[in-house]
């Protein structure tokens, strides 16, 4: 029934959708010609080259832009379409071209003039501050995805569509609840080991882009090398993401409306004993610590016949099964609306997305509306204004209860722990009432006096209600009546980030029931009150955080060709500004930067940029630096040394070389000694007299200066056999170094205490690897096919590390990675008494049989803090995406799978280290008993915190690599279907199909997920697209 | 036109302001120049010194969690499954970041619960650096001035001595210094660093007042700087001080240094004697004995010399809940109610028993102790200090007499084997009310009826240390060159005070004999107050006192106790049992704590201390 109403829910708005279209489709658009009646005709066409020879793979668009073929290899393609559109055909080395139906008539061959390849405007590459290059003329490693093929992603946060899509990008996923698990972005490794976040940039400004939807997404391009990353800026060395959102183009008119509907399943959830056999195991714990048991074997019968989550002396609770269901819904739907024409170019993009928790009580829900609205219109003939505004409207409602904090109590409620209710017909305690609901008497204990199912009915609930506001204008401005080939450009920005959260935090009473015997000897239950009851009389407003960007960028171009010289030079200056609630200063950066670029006989092109980086961070006088960065391409098949080489199509070879700023790590208010007046010591007559004491935050350093980053990237990039392999490759070196570290290992704690620190220009770090993507692509008849890779392999090493200056080489981290896990060796388990009696002491906590033994490294007969070191790393060594797309007639399918290579993971989560008096998870059966289970290999129980066993070592360490059937995508379409419909698209789409990984039992990408969070969901979806 | 006039202004208005707008004025904090350009934040600055002071009564002394610091040693017993008793007591000490009193912290330097080495540490910079920016302002009065440099100074020499006396010998850190200045230290003998100590305290003596006014009454005073030096000076005569640092062997007491100690001790009684400038120490009377550690409404207890008075900001009630307060008795159901430190058998067998006018250790054959009837005329700070199973405790909101009940089948013992926080430790049985008055639970809720101070140094202490170091010197009877006090004289003075008879004749023979009662004495007078663990390490006796287990009271009523209105009156059966999750284990190295791994790999010549 629930489920009737979802779908009921996703066709009403899909219902709304459609209607809107229908309005906006059949009035007179702006900038858009009325049509008359169309008739569809099939245009059979074939598109050659001046020499006569067929081109295939050219791209033919017509519908208004909603329809498009490919050229087979006789250049020949058929379309249905009307007598007057308008036609557009692309092809890789051709100039473009658009053909007016209405005007030319119906061509049966059309010639296309060829262009150099990648030098035409649709292989532009967006750079930062409004700045582009061509594919041809870049000299620096930018590698992009389209908006249109994360479609295929179903997924509500953006970042997690990213994986394994770009070269040279690693998408890291998290498990952190409904909505905000936002993947985790690193471009080409970690380059500065600690602090390694990129920054994302949406349309010039850097923006959060979990809230975008890949519908509004024209094009995502990842910047790697210093000549791009120069050009935004103080905060770029890391890496950027640069999304373009979707802008109208010319002689288009695309009105497209897209539902979907699907299941989100959990993949691996961990498995916890049930009330019996923890029991068991706990009495074995007890006296494998020398204590008695402690349930009886009454009590160990009675949990074997538990009636279940309310028997009230022997519970049984299963709180996976009790409180979260497996499958979950998934809805979404999009409207774009875009077009233009020489003079006004629009596009609007609506976007809903729906989708809910886990939890069968109080179940999260949440809901996003997207609305982006990109408008060009020129307001003379040089001048055009631009106006982008989105606003992002979410909401979240769920119980009181946090998914992090239900995953909590469910990981750590012992399945005896309490009854859910107490049912005793001798129950004298409070009936309490919370508003109109009379909350039952509700079981506890004292280690968890909260009871779940208390806190998700009858806790209250929590409302989060996003609102951001992203705006920006400007104005393009031709200086061409001034000074041939100078323009000008503005852009100001202002984005409002707003969240409220509003809840009413209730707490309901619960009661532990002690089981006792009366004096008279007969059996009777205590119950003890654990939790008072507590009632808000309203809701109150539980967080708020309000964050605000402004800024501006501004550029002075000027272009000039003189023969076979092509001159560029651009002026820019941007101005970024980040205020967010509480946090203590500002973020404020600025760069202006002076590039030159100059191309010869469209073969070489060399660039050179000097910035002039500022940032609030440093002291007056170090807030400003200089920076260069130069780079060359040569494009050598433009040479007559190569001119034989048939199969191959085009071959570039580049060179960059760069020294960046970085500002983005470095914490607050380093650059001075600062003090605050805060606290006080007490004084006087029952410490009455507050005396206000004087606290060094910080032991600043004004000679603070800019972090430094030293890059260089060599690549090589071409096509070849009849454009239909492509690839690119890319080595990089990147060396970071004075990155502003309080070294306090360095120095001695002697000598007073952190505060005598300084924070310096202390750190180095280099990063090297290379990376590349290789793509086939081939047409055979009505079949095409497309398959691709792109991996990126990195590995960085600590120059300079704070670090005590260890004897023994193995402590040291210096001269490794930086993602290296450091642990102790493990021996596996002590099996006999005698084994314990000669091993090495080992000086964690108390051991004996069944505990691991370690290896004393430095043989000093003592296993200790100094019998560490490195056992794995914990970032991937190489990423891999690879993509597989096949086309036959109406039908596609996509697959994407993506894989870590060369990364390990601990076991070590409360799943796996079972101590304690916490829950005994699944892993438990296999502990070792020398009676009971002599060839266990888990080590035995125990109900201390197993200081021995529970330390991160090899016992514990996994290959955690990985191969991921990440995304899967099974299409039909429809052409010209009839009046209303151009094409009609459907779709199923599926991720998380399977995971392969020596990794087996929770996911190895993120062995948390169902522990200390949400689970990793697989999410089948169908749904259909509409253009019209 | 219009249009042209706009875009030339937008164009222009994006290029300004380039080299202006990063230069706002930094609205954070104060800067170094403001704060020592004004007294009140130069004394604020010092003051930090009064927070990092160790508070023994707070939920999370020293990170230690719920675990007081005395069940390091055998005095008590905890119920709390922390760092104290699964770590710290395996003697697995190396290289412990967050390990209170062993090891390190840094994350909350500076706060009373922090670590007491890093807060010393912390500490002495703050002292120096006060005492190198008095030196260069001129704007300070002379009162203002002395202020500051007496209460730096007398830092100076508290933190160093508990670096020392916890550390061994240390190079003398007299500069505030610079992370580029060589800080290749060589540690100096435990001698030499006292010496340090005792000139830290004589400036200190110099500067500070005699007493202060009522609104800064608990700042350091002459007497604190006197007494400070004279229990520094017993630590540098003890054995385990006449250690170089390279060795830790079994030694004796330093004559010549005990000697120095007695004159100190005697100057500190003189000192308290004469009263002068209003000070008025003195020993307070057996009636009002309880009143040392907790009272209403004055400043410090008269005893009280040296004291942590900013204790009081830590939260009383969780701190009396969480150390000393059974989980009946505070309500609640989480770990604050749960984990309570109680007295151990063992510390109990040191109460001596009255019997025909003379006070005799348990084991004495004419003590008439009865292990069936173990609490009958025992000393009578036993009773100040201990709660006995079934013992009258305490009323309800009704005004019913509340008992307690830790005995076997008891409500008390019920909930500690049940509760799932404890279950997994054992109790010793017994209940600490030396700082834990009637009404201080759930019932009447009156945990701030007092004032409960961390004493560091109280006027019997300085008659003990005197006594300790008098009978070295010149034996139990003996008098120095203007010592008139014997030492036999100074430890009846603290016995006859609460009623208890003098020391029997027989132990004042000999200077051994009467030393073993002298430590008896310690424990039972200091009992609870960080003195025990480290009276061990010193005397070098931990070793020897570890080597037997922590022992347990186990009380069996009779059928039917549970229809007995008063559990005073139920004819129990005592059986004293080995507590078997109460482990201490304590080697010899572990007199002295590892010098943290990090300092010793930094600092080539910072020697680690034998045997880590």
């Amino acid at each position: 029934m629930e489920l009737i109403l979802k779908i009921h829910k996703t066709f009403l708005c899909l219902f709304l959708i459609l209607s809107t279209c229908y309005f906006i489709g059949s009035v007179p658009t702006f900038g858009q010609k009325k049509k008359d009646k169309e008739e569809l005709v099939i245009l059979n066409v074939k598109i050659v080259d001046k020499n006569e020879n067929p081109v295939s793979n050219a791209l033919v668009t017509t519908g208004e832009g909603i329809l498009q073929v490919l050229t087979n290899d006789e250049g020949e393609c058929a379309l249905e379409t009307t007598a007057n559109s308008v036609l557009i055909i692309e092809a890789r080395g051709y100039e473009s071209m658009t053909i007016d139906l209405g005007q030319a008539g119906m061509p049966e061959t059309i010639t296309l003039n060829e262009a150099l390849i990648f030098g035409s405007d649709r292989d532009r590459v967006n750079l930062p501050t409004g700045l582009s290059a061509t594919r041809r003329s870049l000299v620096g490693a930018v590698s992009s995805t389209t908006g249109e093929e994360l479609t295929t992603y179903p997924e509500a946060v953006f970042q997690n569509t990213l994986q394994g899509r770009i070269m040279g990008l690693t998408v890291r996923n998290i498990a952190s609840g409904l909505g905000n698990n936002t993947a985790s972005l690193f471009i080409r490794g970690l380059s500065r080991g600690g602090g390694d976040a990129i920054i994302t940039v949406v349309d010039g400004v850097e923006r959060p882009i979990n809230f975008l939807i890949a519908e509004e997404v024209e094009k995502v391009e990842v910047l790697k090398d210093a000549t791009a990353k120069i050009l935004y800026g103080p905060r770029a060395a890391n890496g950027v993401l640069l999304v373009t959102t979707k802008r109208g183009r010319q002689n288009t008119r695309i009105i497209k409306a897209s539902a979907q509907y699907g299941t989100s399943m959990p993949t691996r959830m961990p498995g916890y004993l049930n009330s019996a056999e923890y029991a068991t195991l706990y009495n074995e714990a007890r006296m494998n610590d020398g204590m008695s048991p402690f349930y009886s074997a009454e009590d160990l019968d009675g949990y074997r016949n538990s009636s279940g989550v309310n028997d009230q002396r022997y519970p049984d609770v299963d709180f996976n099964d009790y409180f979260l269901r497996n499958h979950t819904p998934f809805r979404k739907a999009t409207f774009e609306y875009s077009g233009g024409n020489s003079e006004t170019q629009y596009a609007l993009v609506l976007g809903y997305t729906g989708i809910e928790g886990v939890e069968t009580i109080s179940t999260p829900v949440e809901d996003r509306f997207n609305i982006r609205g990109n408008l060009d219109v020129a307001i003379s003939p040089a001048v055009t204004a631009i106006v982008q505004g989105n606003a992002i409207i979410e909401t979240r409602e769920w119980g009181r209860l946090h998914q992090d904090q239900v995953f909590n109590a469910i990981r750590t409620h012992r399945p005896n722990e309490y009854p859910l209710l107490i049912q005793d017909p001798d129950f004298v305690g409070i009936e309490a009432e919370v508003g109109d609901e009379v909350v039952p008497p509700l079981g506890g204990s004292f280690r968890h006096p909260n009871n779940l199912l208390g806190d998700l009915q009858y806790g209250g609930f929590s409302e989060y209600n996003y609102f951001f506001g992203q705006t920006a204008l400007g104005l393009d401005v031709d200086l061409g009546q001034f000074v041939e080939g100078l323009s000008a450009r503005s852009i100001f920005s202002f984005d409002n980030y707003q969240i409220l959260q509003n809840g009413q935090s209730l707490t309901p009473i619960t009661y532990d029931a002690l089981h006792t015997t009366t004096p008279s000897g007969s059996d009777t239950t205590l119950y003890f009150n654990l939790q008072k009851r507590q009632i808000q009389d309203r809701q109150f407003r539980q967080s708020d955080n309000i964050a605000r960007n402004t800024g501006w960028t501004s550029n002075l171009s000027y272009a000039k060709n003189i023969d076979r010289h092509a001159f560029r030079v651009d002026l820019t200056h941007f101005y970024y500004r980040n205020e967010t609630g509480q946090r203590l200063q500002d973020i404020e950066n600025t760069n202006t930067t002076f590039r030159l670029t100059y191309g010869l006989k469209d073969k070489l092109y060399l660039e050179g940029t000097m910035a002039y980086m500022g940032s609030n961070r440093f002291a007056e006088g170090n807030r400003f630096d200089w920076f260069p960065a130069v780079g060359a391409a040569w494009v050598l098949s433009e040479e007559s040394f190569l001119a034989g080489v048939k199969a191959l199509d085009f071959l570039k070879l580049k060179a960059s070389y760069g020294l960046l700023g970085y500002d983005g790590a470095i914490g607050y208010y380093l650059y001075e000694p600062r003090f605050v007046n805060d606290g006080s010591a007490q004084f006087g007559i029952r410490n009455q007299n507050g005396v206000v004491r004087t606290q060094l935050v910080v032991n600043g350093n004004p000679d603070l200066e800019w972090e430094r980053s030293q890059e260089i990237n060599l690549g090589i990039e071409g096509l070849a056999l009849g454009n239909q392999l492509q690839f690119e490759f890319n080595y990089f070196n990147e060396n970071r170094s004075d990155i502003i570290v309080l070294a306090q290992n360095t120095y001695s704690t002697v000598a007073g205490g952190e505060t005598f620190v300084m924070p310096e220009n202390f750190g180095e770090v280099s990063n090297r690897g290379f990376e590349g993507a290789v793509n086939w692509l081939q047409n055979i008849g009505q079949f095409q096919y497309s398959v691709g890779v792109n991996f990126v392999h990195s590995k960085n090493k600590r120059e300079v590390f704070d670090e005590v200056p260890h004897e023994d080489e193995y402590l040291r981290r210096t001269g490794r990675a930086s993602d290296e896990l450091f642990g102790w060796v493990s021996q596996g388990l002590f099996r006999e008494e005698g084994e314990v009696s000669d091993a090495p002491r080992q000086l964690f906590g108390e051991y004996g049989v069944g505990d691991i033994a370690y290896e004393d490294l430095n043989n000093d007969g003592l296993v200790d803090g100094r019998d560490e070191r490195s056992i794995g790393n914990s970032f991937p060594r190489t990423t891999l995406g690879v993509q597989l797309n096949l086309n036959y007639k109406r039908f596609g399918l996509f697959l994407l799978g993506t894989s870590e290579l060369g990364v390990d993971r601990f076991r070590n989560n409360s799943y796996y280290w079972n101590t304690g008096e916490g829950k005994y998870s699944e892993v438990a059966r296999d502990r070792f008993h020398p009676t009971n289970n002599p060839g266990g290999s888990y080590p035995a129980l125990t109900t201390t915190n197993g200081l021995n066993n529970f330390r991160n070592s090899t016992f514990w360490i996994e290959d955690a690599s990985f191969f991921r059937l990440k995304n899967v995508e099974l299409s039909y379409t429809l052409t010209n279907t009839g009046w209303l419909t151009k094409q009609l698209r459907f779709f199923a789409r599926g991720t998380n199909l399977f995971v392969l990984s020596a990794f087996d039992d929770l996911d190895p990408e993120v062995p948390n997920a169902g522990v200390l969070n949400y689970p990793m969901f697989r999410t089948i979806t169908g749904g259909v697209t509409v253009g019209f | 036109m219009k249009i042209k006039n706009i875009v030339i202004l937008v164009l222009v208005l994006s290029w300004t302001g380039c080299e202006d707008y990063l230069d706002q004025t930094p609205g954070q904090g104060i800067t170094g120049d403001e704060v020592f350009s004004n007294f009140e934040s130069m004394r604020g600055y010092l003051d930090n010194c009064y927070r990092a002071l160790l508070d023994i009564h707070s939920w999370n002394s020293q990170l230690l969690s719920r675990t007081s610091i005395n069940a390091l040693s055998d005095e008590a017993g905890t119920l709390f499954s922390g760092q104290l008793n699964r770590q710290i007591n395996t003697g697995a000490w190396f290289d412990r970041p967050g390990m209170g009193e062993i090891g390190w912290d840094s994350d909350r330097t500076g706060n009373f619960n922090a670590s007491v080495l890093d807060n010393a540490f912390y500490a002495l910079r703050i002292t120096n650096t006060v005492l190198e920016q008095v030196a260069e302002t001129g704007f300070l009065s002379t009162e203002q001035r002395e202020q500051l440099i007496g209460q730096a100074y007398f830092f100076r020499g508290w933190y160093y001595f508990q670096i020392i006396l916890r550390l061994g010998g240390m190079p003398i850190f007299d500069r505030a210094y610079t992370s580029d200045e060589d800080l290749d230290f060589e540690r100096l003998s435990y001698h030499q660093s006292h010496a340090f100590v005792v000139a830290n305290m004589d400036s200190a003596f110099k500067y500070l007042p005699h007493v202060w006014d009522d609104l800064q009454y608990g700042r350091a005073t002459k007497g604190a700087a006197l007494a400070v030096k004279s229990m520094a000076a017993l630590y540098d005569a003890s054995p385990l001080m006449q250690n170089d640092i390279s060795s830790v062997e079994i030694r004796d007491y330093d004559i010549e240094r005990c000697i120095t100690a007695a004159q100190y001790a005697n100057d500190v009684l003189e000192y308290i004697a004469q009263g002068a400038g209003g000070a008025r120490y003195r020993l307070m009377s057996g009636d009002e004995y309880q009143n040392i550690f907790y009272h209403d409404d004055i400043l410090a207890s008269d005893e009280s010399i040296w004291y942590n008075m900013d204790a009081g900001s830590r939260g009383q009630s969780r701190g009396l809940r969480v150390h000393y307060i059974p989980q009946r008795y505070a309500g609640g159901s989480g770990n604050d109610a749960a984990s309570f430190n109680a007295p151990t058998q063992n510390i109990v067998d040191k109460f001596e028993v009255i019997n025909g006018g003379q006070a005799y250790p348990i084991d004495h054959p004419s003590s008439g102790y009865d292990p069936q009837d173990p609490y009958a005329n025992r000393d009578p700070r036993f009773y100040n200090n201990v709660i006995v199973p079934g013992e009258r405790w305490s009323t309800g909101q009704g005004g019913t007499d509340l008992y307690m009940e830790m005995y076997i089948g008891g409500r008390d013992w019920t909930l500690v084997i049940n509760n799932n926080h404890t279950r997994n430790r054992e109790a010793t049985g017994y209940v600490c009310k030396k700082f834990w008055w009637e009404g201080a639970d759930v019932a009447r809720r009156l945990y701030n009826l007092n004032s409960l101070n961390t004493i560091y140094i109280r006027v019997a202490q300085v008659y003990l240390d005197y006594a300790e170091a008098m009978n070295e010197a010149y034996g139990p009877n003996g008098t120095g060159d203007g010592l008139t006090l014997t030492a036999v004289d100074a430890i009846n003075i603290i016995r006859n005070r609460v009623g208890m008879p003098n020391v029997l004749t027989e132990f004042t023979a000999s200077k051994e004999a009467f030393r073993e009662r002298i430590r008896n004495e310690r424990a039972v007078e200091l009992m609870y107050e960080n003195h025990r663990w480290h009276d061990l390490r010193r005397w070098m006796i931990a070793e020897q006192v570890f080597s037997q287990p922590i022992r347990g009271i186990r009380a069996t009523p009779p059928a039917g106790h549970q229809g007995v209105a008063d559990k005073s009156t139920l004819d129990f059966t005592y059986q004293v049992v080995t507590l078997s999750t109460e482990v201490r284990v304590f080697e010899r190295r572990h007199h002295w704590y590892p010098v943290p791994a990090d300092d010793v790999q930094n600092l080539l010549n910072f020697a680690q201390n034998p045997g880590w």
